[in-house]
């Protein structure tokens, strides 16, 4: 069969989507899309063990997060010291501290529930592991935040984080006494970390599928069943 | 345990080398009966069964 | 004709993670974008009823002008301390200066390896260049050249002295010292009050002479050289032998997560050490080291059936699928 396309040149109609192993796009594309079982990354059927309310809490973190980012866009409008002296200002930080309280808390009880139910089973210890570092990322992330906050509070854990810091050399280039930088931290760098391996780890719990209870045995078929 | 209200407003409970302000102790509180009410309470409509549907 | 089903496999032996693959399972259908409407929906509404119910902590920060007039017989001590080089900041080390050799992990002297990446003298930088940006005041620019006119020792040696004199006046009142040999530092250090007090102090130190100042390195250091900062922290209990870590100022809920890193600064070794930041560090960065790695740590691993608050969660699937966790199932077919 042939085809004609805009500027009159025939061809087979295929051309562009070709699976040529030296194209870096067909390579990349290979690999987006192979990240997820087909049909995988917004499923709309869940297994049937899931029947536990401890499996909301990752989500839960989730939207706390998008919550604790938002408030965060919202501050940085009006700048380092605007919750200091606007009261629409200071509504906002108060968003911003609780929904980072939620975002904890919601976290250590998936982390609580995920370690009881040994989640890293079934290939999956880098799931745990993103996880791990996430929280640790998190962690780091509010620290800077602290340090932000202008007021006594940043001045306190600064000249106390310092002697912590300093003891192990990391203080040499991490400068909590410097609130620029540790501004900068907080909105730009370690957001970024702690996007990054949250995206990590979601893609890999979509890739292998929530983890199945402890000694369960795989399902026979039921299409073995009808044939006998 | 002994408690000491400060002037400024936080309330500490001391238990040997162990001191938390009782705010604190009420959210590792509630973060624990959260837990614990999580492993108990189903999700969704859990107990029925479709068999193995794909 | 019966269905006979295979018997079903004796659970994994450990060494082996026979897992079974998570696609294979029976499903049922679930929402999950309605799923994360739901708990945005959730989370928004507590956040905005915590916000409103209890709002967010704001201590106004500590001026330099709060200080000298809260404290002004701790800023005089403090300059003075600066001068003769008894100061945390003086005698700390990487990475302000050179001072001592600072904190070590065991063998491994990291602060000292880090190096002077911070450079800060303490008597230069955090008192005598403020002090000399003051202009218009005969008496203290007569006390400035006198003192840098003296030989480093003599410097030293009338600092310390004055130092001294001060913790043995009654309350560190300045008016109230013995008379002795102190060179220009008296001069010196009351000059670095009234300069404090006025407010001349607060962009002084951050800016350094140029106009848009934003590291406040050496206004925190000296304020932390002084015993007011640390004294308002303790009310509070913010100290770090009081498990301040945890803790935030007012009622307010602090960072509970970090009770393990704040425990170790209560208990000896560490509570005495005079490297306790180093050995807390590197115990922490351990223990999150096998957080990280609980996978692959036998015994550790294993901890989930040990403490089998699974069988909670999946009682359900237990039941329906007649599959006991940790027990060998009977043969034959398992209910459905």
């Amino acid at each position: 069969m042939t085809v004609t396309d805009r500027t009159g040149t025939e061809g087979t109609g295929t051309e562009g989507t070709g699976t040529d192993a030296r194209s870096w796009t067909a390579r990349l594309r290979g690999r987006v899309t192979g990240l997820v079982p087909p049909g995988q990354a917004l499923p709309d059927r869940q297994p049937a063990y899931m029947t536990s309310a401890i499996y909301v809490f990752g989500v839960i973190t989730l939207a706390a997060l998008v919550v604790v980012v938002a408030t965060g866009v919202v501050l940085s409008l009006g700048g380092a010291v605007w919750w200091h002296v606007s009261a629409a200002g200071h509504v906002v930080n108060s968003l911003h501290l609780w929904s980072t309280e939620i975002f904890f808390a919601a976290m250590v009880v998936h982390l609580w529930g995920k370690f009881f139910m040994a989640a890293w089973r079934g290939k999956r210890a880098l799931t745990w592991m993103t996880g791990v570092v996430a929280f640790v990322g998190s962690i780091g992330t509010a620290f800077t935040g602290y340090l932000s906050q202008t007021n006594f509070d940043s001045q306190w854990i600064s000249t106390q984080a310092k002697d912590g810091l300093n003891s192990v050399g990391i203080g040499a280039w991490m400068n909590v006494l410097n609130p620029a930088q540790m501004l900068m931290w907080h909105i730009v760098l370690m957001p970024l970390v702690v996007g990054v391996l949250v995206v990590w780890h979601v893609v890999l719990v979509r890739r292998h599928g929530v983890v199945p209870p402890i000694d369960a045995v795989e399902p026979v078929p039921a299409a073995e069943e009808g044939s006998r | 345990m002994d408690t000491t209200v400060l002037g400024s407003g936080t309330t500490q409970l001391d238990w040997g080398v162990v001191q938390i302000s009782t705010t604190n102790l009420i959210v590792v509180v509630v973060m624990l009966a959260v837990f614990a009410l999580a492993l108990v309470v189903p999700l969704g409509r859990g107990t029925r069964d479709r068999g193995s549907r794909r | 004709m019966s269905t006979t089903l295979p018997k079903p496999t004796a659970p994994p032996v450990r060494r082996h993670d026979a897992t079974p693959d998570a696609h294979l399972f029976p499903t049922r259908p679930y929402d999950l974008v309605k799923e994360f409407c739901l708990a945005l929906a959730g989370v928004l509404v507590l956040t905005i009823a915590l916000a409103w119910i209890f709002s967010s902590p704001d201590e106004k920060a500590v001026t330099m002008a709060g200080w000298a007039t809260a404290a002004p017989n701790d800023v005089v001590a403090t300059a003075t301390g600066e001068l003769a080089g008894t100061t945390t900041s003086a005698g700390y080390g990487a990475p302000y200066n050179t001072a001592s050799d600072g904190q070590a992990l065991g063998p491994l002297p990291l602060q000292k390896w880090a190096g002077v990446t911070i450079p800060v003298n303490s008597a230069e930088d955090l008192v005598l260049t403020p002090l000399s940006g003051v202009g218009g005041d005969a008496a203290l620019t007569a006390a400035l050249t006198a003192y840098r006119a003296a030989p480093p020792d003599q410097q030293t040696a009338w600092a310390t002295a004055y130092g001294e004199a001060l913790k043995a006046a009654p309350d560190g009142d300045p008016a109230q010292v013995a008379p002795g040999d102190y060179g220009p530092v008296p001069v010196l250090a009351d000059k670095f009050l009234a300069l404090a007090r006025s407010g001349g102090l607060e962009g002084a130190l951050t800016s350094s002479g140029t106009f848009y100042g934003s590291d406040a390195t050496r206004s925190l250091l000296l304020l932390a050289d002084g015993a007011y900062l640390e004294d308002q922290a303790r009310a509070q209990n913010l100290g770090g032998d009081q498990w301040g870590m945890m803790n935030e100022t007012g009622n307010y809920p602090g960072q509970p997560w970090m009770w393990l890193y704040t425990f170790w600064y209560q208990v000896p070794p560490f509570s005495t050490s005079d490297n306790a930041d180093a050995l807390v560090w590197g115990l922490m960065m351990v223990l999150t080291l096998g957080l990280l790695l609980v996978p692959f740590i036998p015994g550790l691993r294993s901890i989930p059936r040990l403490v089998p608050l699974h069988r909670l969660i999946w009682r359900d699937w237990y039941r329906r699928t007649g599959q006991r966790a940790a027990a060998p199932p009977a043969g034959g077919a398992p209910p459905r």
